[in-house]
């Protein structure tokens, strides 16, 4: 059992910790691609979960320096990052990935095939290589009507049926090689509540063991992820 | 070795973004800057595509904020595609007096005097690495320790 001693935060302290919090908030992607549900061990007590997070030592008077809220905040993205990488893993363990010859990636056959891919389910949300972005920023200079854009709200894909998928594009730290269409109701996300603010993200100052003019920043969440629908999630790729 | 994109617009951006990729080879980073006066970058100069193309690849951006670059159609297009597209590490590098854009208001931001932009590089460099420092958070079956990431 992990065991850490909690060191309270002074008022400035305290904001570096939220900003970690805003960040990991602003950043996941859990809301939007699973069903997000607390623990509760009554009727749940054989899941195994995994903690996603780290331990960041900083010299203790650093929790003094507000002016580092936008260094600090990249640890709650971290966070947010593991998540993806998380749910990426656990389905492409599980599924199996669709092939397409890379002479269909153009938009009209992308439409189609997600048409074809998205009958059935209810896809909000579609995973993409960034590989990938320059044909289809291509297809939105085109005029071609199936991307929305919005400086607020990025990329969305628009289906046959007017229906719109939010496009999160893959990066160099939670890298992708295929698409992945996501009916979200079709894996549960169970999180093990923050004991003191309840919410999904533990975000702490703790001891550093081996240096006593140092504190730790402590971020983490502890979840399981289970797809109880297999075709709710589909994958497929190009080439 | 970390490869970090240096966005900037018209001539007074490219000579500092010029002086910032000496800084950062100084560094053992590597630079991708789309430049006529950088070697590197003929491959991608060709179009502005090329250039996101490229840009996605990095693990971190830095963007010169001059007031030409505040009214670049292109700057502005690079700043939206890392923040939101790409979602790497950006940090604004401010001329004093030039306009930012929201978005980079939301990032770290280093500023400088014009002409003295050089003496943002040590800056420059300590917050690249702490940025680019933490990836992907680990994942560790639960009640064992999280591994302890150390900064300078």
């Amino acid at each position: 059992m992990t065991q850490v001693r909690q060191v309270q935060p002074s008022h400035r302290g305290a904001l570096l910790l939220q900003s970690i919090v805003n960040a990991y908030y602003e950043s996941s992607i859990v809301e939007a691609a699973t069903r997000v549900q607390a623990y509760n061990e009554s009727v749940e007590n054989d899941k195994t979960f995994l903690q996603i997070g780290m331990r960041v030592a900083i010299p203790r008077s650093d929790m003094e320096k507000t002016d580092r809220v936008l260094l600090v905040d990249e640890i709650g993205v971290s966070v947010a990052t593991g998540e993806r990488n998380y749910l990426r893993d656990i389905w492409l363990k599980n599924l199996e990935v669709e092939k397409h010859p890379a002479h269909e990636f153009t938009a009209t056959s992308f439409r189609h095939i997600i048409h074809k891919l998205s009958s059935g389910i209810n896809p909000t949300i579609m995973f993409a290589p960034i590989d990938k972005y320059v044909e289809v920023a291509s297809w939105i200079h085109a005029g071609e009507p199936i991307i929305r854009w919005s400086p607020s709200h990025g990329a969305n894909f628009v289906l046959e049926d007017g229906r719109e998928l939010k496009i999160v594009w893959s990066n160099k730290y939670a890298p992708l090689d295929c698409f992945i269409l996501v009916d979200r109701s079709a894996t549960h996300w169970t999180f093990k509540p923050d004991s003191s603010s309840g919410g999904r993200l533990t975000a702490i100052y703790v001891e550093n063991e081996k240096d006593i003019g140092k504190v730790d920043f402590y971020v983490k969440t502890v979840v399981n992820a289970d797809v109880i629908n297999r075709t709710g999630v589909r994958l497929f790729s190009f080439g | 070795m970390a490869l970090i994109f240096v966005g900037y617009s018209g001539s007074d951006g490219m000579s500092i973004a010029l002086s910032v990729t000496g800084c950062l080879r100084k560094h053992k980073l590597k630079a991708l800057l789309a430049s006529p006066k950088f070697s590197r970058s003929a491959t991608y100069l060709e179009s502005e595509e090329q250039i996101l193309r490229k840009a996605r690849e990095c693990d971190a951006a830095i963007m010169i904020c001059t007031k030409k670059a505040y009214y670049s159609q292109k700057f502005q297009d690079e700043v939206n595609t890392l923040v939101y597209d790409a979602k790497i590490p950006v940090i604004a590098l401010v001329q004093k007096g030039s306009p930012v854009m929201s978005v980079l208001k939301l990032r770290y931001r280093i500023k400088f005097v014009q002409g003295r932009h050089r003496r943002t590089c040590k800056e420059i460099i300590r917050v690249l690495r702490l940025k680019m420092r933490y990836g992907s958070a680990y994942l560790v079956p639960e009640g064992r320790e999280l591994p302890v990431v150390r900064t300078a």
